[in-house]
This record gives structure tokens, sequence and C-alpha cells, in this order.
């Protein structure tokens, strides 16, 4: 078992309401804070971004994206209706480079989750397929007999071809092939990075509001 | 979309939680009420406390929303002087016929008031929402949204309300129709609302109220006057604190309630039956309700019947005048702190350019001066110039010494202000490059005009008259006699005796200066006499051909110049040299070595 893992997310307080004071006090400071967070979470992206193949993985017909090849209803097997008949959307094709661009990060805080939790700083797999290839097979690793799907097996052959790394903890699946591979293998330096951060810039704006006796006194 | 993330870090911020959180609180507050109720506790002092923040609360919102109808009414200009205070009874009165808090009645008068601009259609449409609302069953604040809106033209909220009108009726008819029609339908609904059972207990309710805010008022002052500052923190202490005491208080009289009514005959408890102490109480509770009829005549709620109106108005009359005569003696003991104020500060900077060593040692300045006649310098004159100007400074310190000691504030305005000038001379002179005429126009601002008589002009003039020029001739060619010196026989300025007035020493310096000038031009004359003598004495040098404009600079002298011929003397020596060389070719002595050219 891998030593130094820092359990995800970490909770911290006082974050939201210190860059609230940074923004209107100093902003050059939230400025400085954003840059280093952003120089952390970068790292993360760039590792997801190269675990991402230029192909996709084999066995699973006609999910790759061909751009000469036109996608109808009728012949794409990927085709997804709602159930009045209505074709919604096409199924997500395999496009590596759609994909990677999915791979973002982001610094403002969101909205609260339904325990109130706000995450702070993160990584996102934004893309529908990006999504699929991170996570595929982890619910059936051998593949689900019962599905309706014309592959049923897709789930077994993902995980042949592509572990999945990371691990389920607290009631979260974390684990995947690209977020959760780069997290995982990151050992937790980024969340250190980014609450030394931080303290350095708390320190800072601490020194920068506390005002010395002999200032007072001037 | 896919919620595929990684957050680095996390922040719990409420919200859901909190409301769990909070929902669970009230949950758990009501068990441990009922609890408490079914094992016949007290609540005891967080009960009181509780109250007393309740209490507090309620008082604040009747006086918000009292202080907002009271802007209305300004607003609207009905205000009239009482006309808040009528309102505010009227409403009182409403609340206790018709048992709706008052919390509600001020906010739908306030409503009707900005839609008509009228206190009494006003007053009318709320008589007819109150019983609107009691036979429709709707709140008050929606009855009198509704009619706000058809008095303005817009009936559709009415019809909403089921008042029994079809809309076309309400688009049909005139909002005084309509008025008219209500007034019929809804007749007596209020006041039989309010003799209903329910009625009855909603004036209990008004009447807890209304306790609570008398309560909440009491307890506001208290801690207005507890409290040193305004901060929250300590407005909630001392109304903890303030409220375990009551509760302590209020247990005590409970316990000695009970035993006095344990004493045989006697029926019912008085605060004034306790020895001593009741009269203490009793003293308190005068006061407490003598600071409540202050506060409240003090916020013009009733002023009538606040009693102590007039003697209040008198107090505050005699009080403002005896303010204003203070403010006066402050202002005038204000004027004259400036005034010495802006004194010292021309003091200090005095003390700061006035040099002591100059004025201590007068008779050195005035040995100066007596140099200043022997040496010609004007430098040193606009030295004791300036020493004289900072005597003339510590003059003005002592006068504005003596004037600030007087206490006369035009005397010491006059005295700085001739301080400042005398300063600012003082500055000019230490600046200036030593020019003898910007020294003297200075000079002249500071002598009497008397110094500048004929008189004077006179003597000077004199004195011009009295020096001749030396008669200038040119020395004869190898005359080595010493030039005689054109100032010998000149006129020489007596020396100062040191006993001179100011006066008398400017008057010296301007003959020196004079002197010095005169001086000056006649060895100008002399330099210009001596060259036109050398000019004359070139012309008559006929050995280099004479004068010229050039003879001067070297190239005048002499036309013919000096011409050196080199006269070849040495063709037999090379004969002899080349005999020689012949020779020795001929006995084999060559000169020339193999392979030279």
């Amino acid at each position: 078992m891998k030593q130094g893992r820092a359990k995800m997310p970490v909770e911290v307080k006082g974050v939201i309401a210190l860059r609230k004071a940074l923004n209107a006090y100093a902003p050059d400071l939230a400025k400085e804070l954003t840059g280093e967070i952003t120089k952390s979470l970068k790292v993360i992206q760039k590792d997801a971004r190269g675990f991402v193949p230029n192909k996709a993985p084999a066995g699973l017909y006609n999910w790759e994206f061909n751009p000469n090849r036109k996608l109808t209803a009728k012949n794409s097997m990927f085709r997804t209706f709602a159930p009045e008949g209505e074709r919604v959307r096409f199924f997500p094709l395999y496009n590596a480079t759609e994909i990677k661009r999915g791979i973002v990060y982001r610094t403002g805080y969101g909205k609260p989750n339904a325990r109130g939790f706000r995450s702070l700083f993160r990584v996102k797999n934004m893309s529908a397929a990006g999504a699929i290839y991170e996570t595929a097979g982890r619910k059936n690793p051998a593949g689900d007999p019962a599905s309706k799907s014309n592959n049923p097996n897709a789930g077994a052959r993902f995980v042949q071809q592509g572990a999945l790394y990371g691990r389920k903890r607290d009631g979260q699946d974390m684990r995947g092939r690209l977020l959760f591979r780069a997290w995982d293998q990151d050992e937790g330096k980024q969340t250190t990075a980014i609450f030394k951060a931080i303290d350095v810039v708390n320190a800072k704006f601490n020194k920068r509001t506390t005002v010395s006796s002999s200032q007072a006194i001037a | 979309m896919s919620n595929i993330l990684i957050s680095l870090a996390a922040e719990f911020t409420g919200k859901k939680a909190f409301k769990d959180a909070d929902s669970a609180t009230k949950k758990l507050t009501n068990n441990v009420k009922k609890l408490a109720g079914a094992v016949g506790l007290a609540y005891g002092t967080s009960a009181i406390i509780a109250y007393g923040k309740a209490s507090v609360k309620a008082f604040v919102q009747d006086d918000n929303a009292a202080r907002s109808l009271g802007v209305t009414l300004k607003n609207l200009g009905l205000e009239t002087g009482n006309t808040s205070i009528y309102i505010n009874d009227l409403i009182s009165r409403m609340e206790k016929q018709t048992g709706v808090l008052d919390d509600e009645l001020r906010p739908a008068m306030d409503r009707l008031l900005r839609a008509t601009g009228s206190i009494t259609k006003a007053q009318d449409l709320l008589g007819l929402a109150l019983d609107i609302s009691a036979g429709t069953g709707k709140d008050l604040t929606s009855v009198t949204q509704a009619l706000q809106k058809a008095y303005l033209g817009n009936t559709a909220s009415l019809s909403k309300l089921g008042v029994g009108l079809s809309k076309a009726e309400l688009t049909a008819s005139s909002f005084q129709a309509i008025q008219k029609k209500l007034t019929v339908l809804f007749a007596g609904q209020a006041s039989s609302a309010a003799a209903s059972y329910s009625g009855q207990l909603n004036k209990l309710t008004i009447a807890s109220n209304n306790v609570k805010e008398a309560i909440g008022a009491g307890i506001v002052d208290a801690l207005g006057t507890l409290s040193d500052d305004d901060t929250i923190s300590n407005l909630t202490t001392n109304m903890e604190n303030l409220a375990i005491y009551v509760a302590d208080v209020i247990r005590g009289f409970g316990l000695m309630a009970s035993a006095l009514k344990n004493i045989p005959g006697i029926s019912g408890f008085d605060v004034g039956m306790i020895p001593i102490l009741g009269t203490y109480i009793k003293v308190l509770q005068d006061a407490g309700a003598q600071s409540r009829r202050i506060t409240e005549v003090a916020q013009g709620k009733n002023p009538i019947q606040g009693g102590s109106y007039l003697n209040f108005t008198k107090k505050v009359t005699a009080l403002t005048k005896e303010q204003t005569a203070a403010e006066l003696k402050k202002l005038a003991a204000k004027k004259l702190s400036l005034a010495i104020d802006k004194a010292n500060l021309a003091l200090g900077k005095g003390k700061d350019l006035f040099d002591n060593e100059a004025i201590s040692l007068n008779a050195a300045m005035i040995n100066q001066a007596q140099q200043l006649g022997q040496t010609q310098n004007a430098a040193a004159a606009a030295m004791i110039i300036a020493d004289m100007q900072r005597l003339k400074i510590k003059q003005d310190i002592i006068a504005l010494e003596d004037a600030i000691a007087s206490k006369d504030t035009a005397r010491i305005e006059a005295a700085t202000k001739i301080l400042n000038a005398d300063i600012g001379i003082l500055g000019a002179l230490t600046g200036q490059n030593n020019k003898v005429i910007d020294i003297k126009s200075i000079l002249d601002s500071m002598k009497s005009t008397d110094l500048i008589n004929l008189a004077n002009l006179e003597a000077a003039l004199a004195l011009l008259a009295k020096f001749k020029f030396p008669t200038l001739s040119m020395p004869s060619s190898g005359d080595t006699t010493t030039k005689p010196n054109p100032f010998v026989g000149q006129p020489i300025l007596d020396k100062l005796t040191g006993k001179e007035s100011i006066d008398a020493i400017l008057e010296y310096s301007d003959a020196v200066t004079t002197l010095a000038n005169v001086m000056a031009d006649t060895l100008d004359a002399q330099n210009y006499a001596d060259f036109l003598s050398l000019v004359e004495y070139q012309k008559k040098l006929g050995d280099f051909g004479g004068y010229s404009k050039t003879m001067n600079q070297g190239a005048g002298y002499g036309a013919g110049g000096v011409v050196v011929t080199i006269v070849d003397n040495t063709s037999g020596l090379i004969e002899v040299v080349q005999n020689a060389v012949i020779e020795n070719n001929r006995n084999g002595n060559s000169t020339q070595y193999a392979g030279a050219i």
C-alpha cells in the first residue's frame, strides 16, 4: 500500500473567507494564490491528459470517432433514443482530442453539495467520452450479462485493456483511468503544495493587515 | 453531464447541513419542552432569558413599524405634528377591538396611506379590509394589497379574494361603487369575529404581545443604561445577566409571596407590605416609571398624556440656552487660543532664526561696520545688515510677548504680522548675493525718510567734489620710477566710535558704498587713460614701421622679416671622399660587400 496518500477532499476552514478578503483588500495576493493553486492543478491536469490513449480500446466496434464517416441514427450502434422514440443525442464517440480538451481545472469555489461542502479547487473530466473511458468497468469489471446493451461485456473489455487506478473509500469510488490515476500517482503532493501556498499567502496577508506598534505610534 | 472530478479541498459552508442541524435542534428543544412540561419542571432562568430576548425583538419590530409609518406620513406631507400619534392610537384601538396585531395593522395602514394619500380614506379602507379579512378568512396583508391595487385601478386581485363581485362588475364599476358594495357585503364582520371565541383568544395574544413589547422597551432602556458601549456582545451579555438577576429576584419574590400567604389574615400580596425593602422597591418602581415617561415624551409618543411634558419642555429650553451660552464662551476662548497659537508659532519661527550671539555681540557688529569702512567689502556690509534685521526681529518678539501677556487679540495679531514681515525681510537679506544695491533698496524700506535728505546728498556731493582725478602721463622709455597711487590724498571717512545709532551706521554704510563706487570709477578712468597713453607712445615708435593696429599682435614688427640662406661650402670635401673611394676600390678594398646593391 502506498504511503502518504492524502484523504480526498481535504476539509479546510476559512479559505473562502480568506479569498474574499484577499479579493477585497489585497488583489495582488489573491492573484498570487490563484497562480500557485493553478500550478498544482495543472500538474494533475497534464498527467491526466497524458493518460488519454490516441485510440479507443479495441473490441468496441465503431466507438472510435471517424470524421470521414457520417453517423446517422440508422448506422450508429451507439444511438440513444428517448422513451417516446425521439432521438435525444448520439452516443458520445471516443475522440482523444475532445477528451483531452475536457480535462480542465477550476479554482473558483463551486456550489455546496448535499452535505454542505463546497469544492475549493478541482480538476474535472468534463467530456462524456472521457467520463466513459475514466470509469468504465468500475461497476461490472467482468461485464454484465443482464445488460441490454449491444456489448454486455464492454466493462470487461475496458478493464482488460486499461486497469483502474485509485480505490474506493468513504463511500466514494475514486477509481479511474485518467483523473483518478493522475491523482493516485501524485500521492497528495499537489494538495500539500496548495495548502502551503494558502499558508504563505495567509501569512503575508496577516502581516500586511497587522499594524505594528511602532507604526501605530507613528 | 458527467460529474467526474477531483476536489483537492472543500469547505463546509452550511446550507443543507446547517438546516438539518437547525431542524434537529428545534426538534430537540421541543422534545425537551414537552419533557419539562410532563415532569412539571419550570424553565427558570433560560426561559426568562428567552422571554427577555423575545420581548426585545417584539419591541424592536414594533418600534420599526411605527417609525416606518411615521416616515410615510412625513413623505406624504400628512404629518402635522400629532398625526403619527393619532395614527398610532388608532391602530392601538383597532388592535384591541378587532384582535388583529398591530404588526399587521401598521404595514396595512402604511400601504393604504401610500395609495390614497389621505388619512380618512386610508382609515375607511383599513376598516373595510378588516371586515373583508374577517369575512373571507384571508389575511389582512392580502386584502389590503388587493384594495390598494383596486384603488389604483387594478381590480383583478380583488376578484381573486372571492368577495362576491363578478369580474364584469369589478371592471365596470368605479372604486367608490365597489367600496360601497363591499361595505354592505362585509358589514360587521370584524367586530363579530372579534367577539368570537377565536377573537377573544386573539385579544389575549395581543395583550401578551403588548406586554412583551413593553417589557422589551424596558429591557432595552435598562440595557442602554447598563452598557457603556453598544457592542452586540456586550448587549447580549448584559441582557442575559439582567435576565438572570430578574429571574432570581422573581424567584425570591415568589418564595416571599408564598411565605406571606401563609400568614393568617393576609389574603393578597403587595410589595409595599414588605417592611423597609418594600419601600426601596417602590422607590425603584417609581424611578423606572418616571424614566419610561421621559422616554415616551422624548420620542414624542404622546406628549399630552406624558403629564410632565410642559415642565420637560421648559427644562429643555433652559438647557438649550445654557448650552448656547456655554458654546459662545467656548468659541471666544477658542478664538483667543487660536491667536495665541499663531503667535506662538511665529515666536517659534523667530526663535529659530534668531541668532542670540549676534544680539549679545552688538559691539562686535559695530566693529565689523568699522572694518567695512576700511575694507570696502560689500559682503561684510550685507552680514551686518542681516544682524541688524535680527535685532529688529528680537524687538518684534519682545513686542509680541508683551501683546500675548496683555491678551489683546488685535494687538497679538498685529505684532505677529510685523514679526512675520521682518522674518521675511531677514530671509531676503540672507538669501541675497552681496549686492549692495539690493541691500540698499531693503534698507530704504527700513530707514526713516529724514535720513535721505538733501543735506546728506549735498555732503556726499561735497565729498565727490573734493576728489581730484590724477593727471596721467606716460613714463618715458626705460623709466623705472614708481607710478603714483591715485588714491593718495583722497578723502577718508572717520572711523566709527561704537556709540553711533543704527541710523547713523546706515548713513555711514551709504557713504562707504558711494565712496567705493567713486573709487572704482576712478580706477576705470585711469586704466583707460593708460591705454590711450600707450597708443600714443606706440605711434611715436618709427623704427619698426610706425604705428599699426596690429603692431601689438606680433605681425607688424618690420616689413622684410629674416631670410636664412644656406651656402654650400662642402664641394671640396665631396671630391676628396670620392677620390678616396675610387682609390680603395683600385686597391681591392671595396667598400661595397657582395650582394649589395
